[in-house]
């Protein structure tokens, strides 16, 4: 086991990689990502809200009758202030849709046919988000202007949140139902970036060391085997990967992430593994240079990652860029996590389908690094 | 002074980290975020007809929903729906295929509506129909008040139940009908301000930090010209050490040439990304300024990561690359939120981070009409990569003294 001893003696240099992309990988997901998601998206449809910020300086019936829909509606927000630069910033970045102050004198001005007078009405122009909120002011402002002569205003503004709360019956195609996605699917969704950047950036230059001219030409001499020599590098590479998983499980059974088909996602997670390992394997008989495998392991772990649907959703991708990532194993782990996802006791194909497809990647790589490997020691 | 420059020139040109890293890296990367959405915000976000499927079935309800759908305009005149008329199997395959946002069934008097998710255009939808049933219970509410009742009609002249006839019931609504969709066309109950200049397109914060990614990575290239100048490296860094051309001069002449060819690939990925169809801003003094401030910054950090003593050239690399990562990915590099989520619990990390405040610098130049924010970004960037240079030339020159007092 002299390799297998030797694979170790040299990681150890470059130990320091697996710390630190481990501390980007739980910064970026318990930082931005996890936070974010929402695990309450319910089975039948539930109303996109469009979160907006309200100023009421009227204090009036029809003002606070406006306020009191808009909160059955949608999810108010409160925002620093209502300077104009302030919620420019805010409506960028999204943390509102829109924005809405009512001036003194909106009640009065409404009742004068002056409305917009009193109105600011701050939103994103052309945006989907403004659309559903400024189609919710004007239908409740429209009921009240249609309210029969001598209705009060409390009476309008009481009967208009009656009668605005009646709605259409919506369904659900009868074959098939929205499944909400929680934090363990997220969790395990940016695996194909961090486990393929972590095992190409982190072992390549290890498995480089070992190539090199010098050490290759001693264990040719030697009584060493080719299949010994290369079953033994990875196995190596096999028990790092193994405990990098280990870790990462350890990391989602700490925060509690972890709560539901967990011995699935993490079956898929190991195929991965497998997957990251052989194109390490693969990468390390091309590229000796440590700058060009950082910058391989840069461009393949986010380059996937953005084509295979983990950063960006499946759904709103082009559907020509996802036919051709059907040629990385990137996107059959996105396929295998969402069918895990919606996993259901005797559905068990429509996981192990895609794992293994990942499975002949993992095999097919490792293959042909051992045939680069092969050649190369033919050559010598 | 020349002389230095003019190697320092040849060693960043042969040194092919720089150009790798602030090159090829945010061209790839580039390419690949606008291959994966590149337009999305354009047919997802941004309001466009929203096809509908109405499903044969009852028609009369078939032909009042098809009506009432065309007949629903944007501000701009543009309908909010491109509606067909569909049988059930090939409805339910539209929508399957996304080829239609919704399905409206007609088989009763009363339609229903079939989407696939929760999603902006299906509320639009919905929101549509919802004022429809608004709308024909009006309707149905007037016709039966007038055939229990009878009518005034706008003459002024009233018609009794037992007078009423199909025409004089049908002028009466038509008279009524009017009076209504003149109240719900006619009155603006506000006018929608946009405070922001250019387009507001969510994703292109994801360029923006391939952007600030490429600039810090400028790091790369200056450790490794720095980690020469450290003694007891390399035999040539002890022949650098022992020249009698400064420190600090080698130092700037660096680090001038570095900042050069860090500009120059940058403008070269932002005209690329400008090619390739991103939507960017065409105001390129503005992008040079952040650029070439970003670079400044990104070259000082390598300076200093690169002057660290006692620490390998790998290490160093590592440093930088994890550095500019984790901060690149903190100003919304990987997914859009993480910085306004930041921005509001601590907002001071945005204001030092140089990742953010590039990308920052990149949306005011859309959004704002002046340039206030811009040059607040700009200054603090040089600022603090002053400050860091000047840490780093004093650790060098440290770095040297303590040497020379080893050896003698």
């Amino acid at each position: 086991m002299k390799i297998f001893k030797a694979f170790f003696m040299v990681m150890r240099k470059y130990a320091y990689n697996f710390t630190l992309y481990m501390g980007i990988f739980c910064g970026v997901l318990f930082g931005g990502v996890l936070p974010h998601v929402d695990e309450n998206t319910a089975q039948k449809y539930v109303s996109p809200k469009v979160d907006y910020a309200i100023l009421d300086l009227d204090e009036s019936d029809l003002s606070k009758g406006l306020c009191e829909y808009l909160e059955k509606i949608h999810v108010k927000k409160e925002i620093n202030s209502f300077e104009e630069n302030l919620v420019r910033d805010d409506l960028y970045s999204r943390y509102i849709g829109a924005a809405i102050v009512l001036e003194k004198g909106f009640q009065e001005g409404f009742e004068n046919g002056e409305t917009a007078k009193f109105v600011k009405f701050y939103d994103i122009p052309d945006n989907m988000y403004s659309v559903v909120f400024s189609n919710c002011v004007s239908e409740y402002l429209r009921y009240i202007r249609q309210q029969p002569a001598g209705t009060s205003m409390a009476e309008a503004t009481a009967n208009a949140s009656e009668t605005l709360g009646k709605k259409i019956e919506v369904t659900y195609p009868e074959d098939t139902s929205a499944v909400p996605r929680d934090k363990t699917y997220y969790f395990f969704l940016y695996m194909p970036w961090i486990l393929t950047l972590m095992m190409i950036v982190s072992l390549t230059p290890v498995l480089a060391r070992l190539n090199e001219e010098r050490i290759r030409k001693r264990v040719y001499a030697s009584p060493y085997k080719f299949t010994k020599m290369n079953s033994e590098i990875y196995l190596a590479m096999l028990i790092v990967g193994l405990g990098v998983c280990a870790v990462l499980f350890g990391i989602a059974e700490m925060t509690h992430t972890v709560n539901s088909n967990v011995g699935l996602y993490v079956v898929n997670m190991l195929v991965l593994m497998l997957v990251a390992l052989s194109i390490t394997f693969f990468v390390s008989k091309f590229v000796k240079n440590d700058m060009i495998i950082s910058l391989i392991g840069n461009v393949v772990g986010l380059g996937m990652s953005f084509l295979c649907g983990v950063f960006v959703p499946q759904s709103v991708m082009s559907p020509t860029i996802l036919k051709v990532a059907h040629i990385l194993p990137a996107y059959w782990y996105v396929k295998a996590n969402d069918a895990i996802n919606a996993y259901k006791p005797g559905n068990l194909s429509s996981v192990l389908g895609p794992i293994g497809v990942e499975l002949l990647f993992a095999v097919t790589l490792f293959g042909a690094g051992l045939y680069a490997a092969k050649v190369r020691r033919v050559k010598n | 002074m020349l002389h230095s420059l003019k190697y320092a020139f040849i060693t960043t040109v042969k040194n092919k980290n720089t150009f790798v890293w602030t090159f090829i890296f945010p061209i790839a990367l580039s390419t690949f975020m606008f291959l994966s959405f590149g337009n999305v915000y354009k047919d997802e976000l941004v309001m466009n007809s929203i096809p509908v499927a109405v499903e044969e079935g009852v028609e009369e309800t078939q032909i009042s929903v098809q009506n009432f759908l065309e007949g629903a305009k944007q501000s701009n005149g543009d309908p909010y729906f491109v509606v067909s008329v569909l049988s059930k199997e090939a409805a339910k395959e539209a929508l399957e295929n996304g080829d239609v946002s919704a399905i409206v069934t007609t088989e009763g008097l009363t339609p229903t509506v079939v989407v696939n998710g929760n999603d902006f255009k299906e509320e639009i939808v919905i929101t549509a129909m919802n004022e429809y049933l608004k709308y024909k219970k009006t309707i149905d509410d007037i016709t039966a008040d007038i055939i229990k009742n009878g009518i005034a009609v706008e003459s002024g002249a009233g018609v009794a139940p037992e007078e009423m006839t199909p025409e004089k019931l049908a002028e009466a609504e038509a008279a009524i009908l009017a009076k209504i969709a003149e109240a719900e066309t006619d009155e603006q109950f506000f006018n929608e301000t946009s405070l922001a200049k250019g387009p507001q397109n969510i994703y292109n914060n994801f360029f923006y930090a391939t952007f600030a990614m490429g600039c810090l990575f400028a790091c790369l290239g200056a450790v490794n010209l720095t980690d020469k100048l450290m003694p007891g490296r390399t035999p040539l860094s002890g022949r650098l050490n022992i020249c009698g051309t400064s420190k600090l001069k080698m130092v700037i002449s660096q680090m001038s040439v570095n900042l050069l060819v860090v500009f120059a690939a940058q403008m070269g990925a932002y005209f690329y990304m400008r090619l390739i169809g991103i939507e960017l801003t065409d105001d390129i003094l503005a992008v040079a300024g952040i650029l070439l401030a970003g670079a400044s910054f990104g070259i000082s950090l390598g300076v200093l990561i690169g002057a660290i003593p006692r620490l390998g050239e790998g290490a160093k690399v590592g440093i930088g690359v994890g550095v500019t990562m984790l901060i690149s990915f903190l100003a919304d590099l990987c997914t859009t939120g993480i910085k306004d989520s930041i921005e509001r619990n601590m907002p001071i990390i945005n204001r030092i981070s140089p990742a953010a405040l590039i990308s920052d610098s990149f949306m005011t130049i859309y959004v704002y009409d002046d340039y206030d924010r811009y040059f607040r970004n700009l200054i603090t960037l040089v600022v603090m990569a002053v400050v860091i240079t000047t840490i780093a030339i004093f650790i060098l020159s440290r770095s040297r003294a303590n040497k020379m007092m080893l050896k003698t």
